[in-house]
C-alpha cells in the first residue's frame, strides 16, 4: 500500500524548488492500490521521476511535456502543484485559519502553473495582468460599524451585498427596520467572491476553489477554507468566480497539517473517456486500463472478458494494446447490445480496432481449449449486480471454465471482485489449475475490492475429474444456488 | 464477428458433441472495415490458428483470396500473405447470419455483428 500523502517530504519535488523554472511537479490521481502500475506506466512512457502516496502519483516534468502525461491512460485527473506546506500551523481560532488561508493565496507560485494553465486549456489572454497585495486588516473586528447608521453617502455600502443592507440604504426608502444587526457576518461576506458585488471590474478566467479537508482537528469546514483561499485569489488578481461555470479550477488539499495548492488541468475525469451507453456498474477505463497493464499483454495475444458486460474492458484494451486480439461476451442480452453501441461509437471516432463482442454463458464458453492466452475480468460483485450466494457458484464454475479455454502455464487471468469470500475459498478449491501469483486491494467507488492475479498451472482441466469434484465438494451449494436461481 | 473469433469458436458445450467444431458460417451481410496492419500481431498470431478452420471461414464467407490450401513454411516473410491474412481475420466482419454446429446442425444466430452461443438448458 502506497504511503499516505502526509508521509511524504515534498522537498524531493524538483518542480516546486523556487527557482527553477523549467521543471513542474505534477499531481496524477489514481485508483487506491493502483498507483505502482501508474507509477511504472509513468517510468515507462515519460522516464520522468515519480513519486507514489495513497491515491496518486506527484511527477516531475520539463513545462512543454506537459500535455504527455494528460495522454497516460492509467490516470483519473492531472492537477498541477504550486505550493506544497508540510506544517501549515493552523491557528486554535477559527477567524485566525480564515485569515491565515486568507493570506495564504499570496505565498502560492502562481505564474509557472497558470503557464502550464495557459497552454493546456488554449485560453487566449495572459490570466495574471497585475497583482494586488492583500491587506492586513483582513477579518479584523471593525465594532465601530453599525449598518442602522450607516449613511448612504458612505463607500462602504458598495462593497457590501444587497441583500444584507438595511432598508434605508437599499433604494432610498426609509424603512428603518434592520434586517442585520451582526456586523460581522456583514464584513466577512464583504470580501467573498461569490456574488455580483464585483462582477463589474472583474476580467479574467473565471475560477472556482475546490478543497478536500481530511482530519478532525481543524475549527472550519472545507467550503469555508474553500472561500477564505478563494477571497485572496479574488482579491489578488480580480478574476472573477463562478461555481459551475469556470474556466479555471483551483485545488486547495489540507490534510491535518499538510496543505497544497494544485490548478486542475483535467476537464473531466479521463475515466469517461470511452462510454457512451452506461449500464448498471461502469468500469472506470482507468481501471481498465491498470488491471489490462497487470497483466502484461504481449503482441499477438487474445484477451478475453467472459462477464465483460458494457465491453469496457475489451474497449479500453483494444485502444491501448491494439496489437492483441480483444473479446468480450457477456450472458446478458441487453449488456452485449451495449457494448456493441459502446463499441460503434467508438470506432466512429477513428479506425476500426481488433475488437469483438459475442454472446454466451461464461461458465460454457464456445472456445476451444486451449486458445486464450489473457483473462481480464470485472466479475459481478454480488452486489448491484449479482448475488454472494450466486457467486459461489459462479465464480467456481468460471475459474474452472478460464482454465480450460487458457493455454496452461502462459494463460494468467486478472480477476477483480469484491466477493473475497467466495473468491479465496473458490481459488482454494483449484490450485491444480491456477496459481494465485498476487493479489491487491484497491478501492473501487468506495467498496474494498481485490484484483486477483492468477496463473495457470501446465496442468489441463480434465472434465470427467472436474464434473466429480464439483458433485462431491459443492452439492450443498449447488442446489442451494440452482434453487435460487 | 471476425473471422479470428470465429478460428476460436466451437460448439462443443452441447451434449453429445465431441468437437463442434468449426462452425459453419451462414453469411447474410457482410462488411469490410479498415484496421491498421500490425505485422507483430498478424505473424504472432498464425501459430494460433487452426488453419483449416480459417480456409473454410473464409470460403463460407466467400473471401478465400487465394489463400494457400496449407500454411506455407517462412510465413513471417511473406507480406503478402500477412497482409492478406490481416484482412481476412480482422476486417471483414459477418453482421448478420448464422453459425452452424458441424454436429447436431444447431445455429447460433448472429445479429448486428454480435454471435449468440447460449445455449437453452437441456441442450447441455
Amino acid at each position: 500500500m502506497a504511503p499516505v500523502i502526509t508521509a511524504l517530504d515534498s522537498t524531493v519535488f524538483t518542480g516546486l524548488q523556487e527557482n527553477n523554472s523549467d521543471i513542474c511537479t505534477l499531481e496524477a490521481t489514481v485508483v487506491t492500490g493502483l498507483e505502482d502500475v501508474a507509477q511504472q506506466e509513468c517510468r515507462e512512457k515519460l522516464g520522468a521521476p515519480c513519486t507514489v502516496a495513497r491515491g496518486r502519483i506527484f511527477i516531475d516534468i520539463e513545462l512543454h511535456r506537459v500535455p504527455e502525461v494528460l495522454k497516460l491512460r492509467s490516470v483519473d485527473n492531472v492537477n498541477i502543484i504550486l505550493k506544497m506546506v508540510q506544517s501549515f500551523g493552523f491557528p486554535s481560532e477559527r477567524e485566525q485559519c480564515f485569515e491565515k488561508l486568507y493570506k495564504f493565496a499570496e505565498t502560492v507560485d502562481w505564474r509557472k502553473g497558470m503557464k502550464v494553465w495557459k497552454e493546456i486549456f488554449h485560453y487566449s489572454d495572459d490570466p495574471i495582468k497585475e497583482i494586488k497585495t492583500l491587506q492586513n486588516d483582513y477579518a479584523k473586528p471593525r465594532p465601530e460599524l453599525d449598518l442602522k447608521s450607516l449613511k448612504a453617502s458612505s463607500e462602504i455600502i458598495n462593497q457590501l451585498p444587497q441583500s444584507i443592507l438595511p432598508e434605508h440604504l437599499k433604494t432610498g426608502g426609509h424603512n428603518s427596520v434592520p434586517e442585520v444587526n451582526n456586523t460581522g457576518i456583514g464584513l466577512t461576506e464583504q470580501k467573498t467572491p461569490v456574488g455580483d458585488n464585483n462582477t463589474s471590474d472583474a476580467v479574467g478566467p473565471k475560477f472556482r476553489v475546490t478543497c478536500n479537508r481530511t482530519g478532525s482537528s481543524h475549527k472550519f469546514g472545507s467550503p469555508e477554507a474553500a472561500r477564505q483561499f478563494g477571497a485572496g485569489v479574488n482579491e489578488m488578481f480580480g478574476w472573477p468566480v463562478s461555481l459551475s461555470k469556470f474556466d479555471l479550477e483551483i485545488l486547495l488539499y489540507i490534510d491535518t497539517e499538510f496543505v497544497y495548492v494544485a490548478v486542475c488541468l483535467t476537464r473531466e475525469p479521463m475515466f469517461k473517456r470511452n462510454l457512451s451507453h452506461f449500464g448498471p456498474t461502469n468500469l472506470r477505463a482507468t481501471t481498465c486500463y491498470n488491471m489490462i497493464r497487470l497483466a502484461s499483454p504481449k503482441p499477438g495475444d487474445i484477451i478475453v472478458d467472459p462477464m465483460c458486460g458494457g465491453a469496457t474492458i475489451p474497449m479500453e484494451g483494444c485502444l491501448t494494446y491494439s496489437n492483441s486480439m480483444h473479446i468480450g461476451g457477456d450472458n446478458f442480452g441487453q449488456a452485449v447490445k451495449r457494448s456493441r453501441e459502446n463499441i460503434e461509437n467508438l470506432l466512429k471516432k477513428g479506425k476500426s480496432m481488433p475488437i469483438d463482442v459475442a454472446q454466451w454463458d461464461a461458465t460454457k464458453l464456445p472456445f476451444r481449449d486451449q486458445s486464450v492466452d489473457v483473462i481480464v475480468s470485472d466479475l459481478p460483485f454480488g452486489k448491484r449486480l449479482g448475488s454472494k450466494i450466486d457467486n459461489r457458484v459462479l465464480y467456481y464454475r468460471s475459474l474452472v471454465e478460464m482454465a480450460r479455454v487458457t493455454r496452461p502455464e502462459t494463460g494468467r487471468a486478472i480477476l477483480l471482485t469484491q466477493d473475497r469470500n467466495s473468491m479465496l475459498k473458490n481459488i482454494k478449491r483449484v490450485p491444480m489449475l491456477w496459481r494465485s501469483s498476487a493479489s491487491r486491494t484497491v478501492n473501487i467507488g468506495g467498496l474494498t475490492a481485490v484484483i486477483y492475479i492468477l496463473q495457470r498451472t501446465s496442468l489441463c482441466p480434465d472434465p470427467i475429474i472436474m464434473a466429480e469434484k464439483k458433485s462431491n465438494s459443492i452439492i450443498d451449494e449447488t442446489s442451494q444456488a440452482s434453487a435460487s436461481s | 464477428m471476425k473471422l479470428i473469433t470465429h478460428n476460436m469458436l466451437t460448439s462443443k458445450a452441447i451434449k453429445n458433441v465431441k468437437e463442434g467444431f468449426p462452425l459453419r458460417i451462414q453469411a447474410d451481410e457482410v462488411r469490410n472495415v479498415d484496421i491498421e496492419f500490425d505485422r507483430e500481431f498478424i505473424s504472432r498470431m498464425i501459430p494460433k490458428l487452426d488453419w483449416n478452420a480459417l480456409i473454410f471461414a473464409a470460403q463460407c464467407v466467400g473471401h478465400q483470396e487465394d489463400l494457400p490450401e496449407t500454411l506455407p513454411e517462412g510465413y513471417d516473410n511473406d507480406d503478402e500473405l500477412l497482409k492478406k491474412l490481416h484482412h481476412i481475420l480482422l476486417e471483414v466482419e459477418v453482421i448478420n447470419g448464422c453459425l452452424e454446429c458441424p454436429e447436431t446442425h444447431r445455429k447460433f444466430p448472429i445479429s448486428n455483428g454480435i454471435p449468440n452461443m447460449l445455449l437453452n438448458e437441456d441442450e447441455v
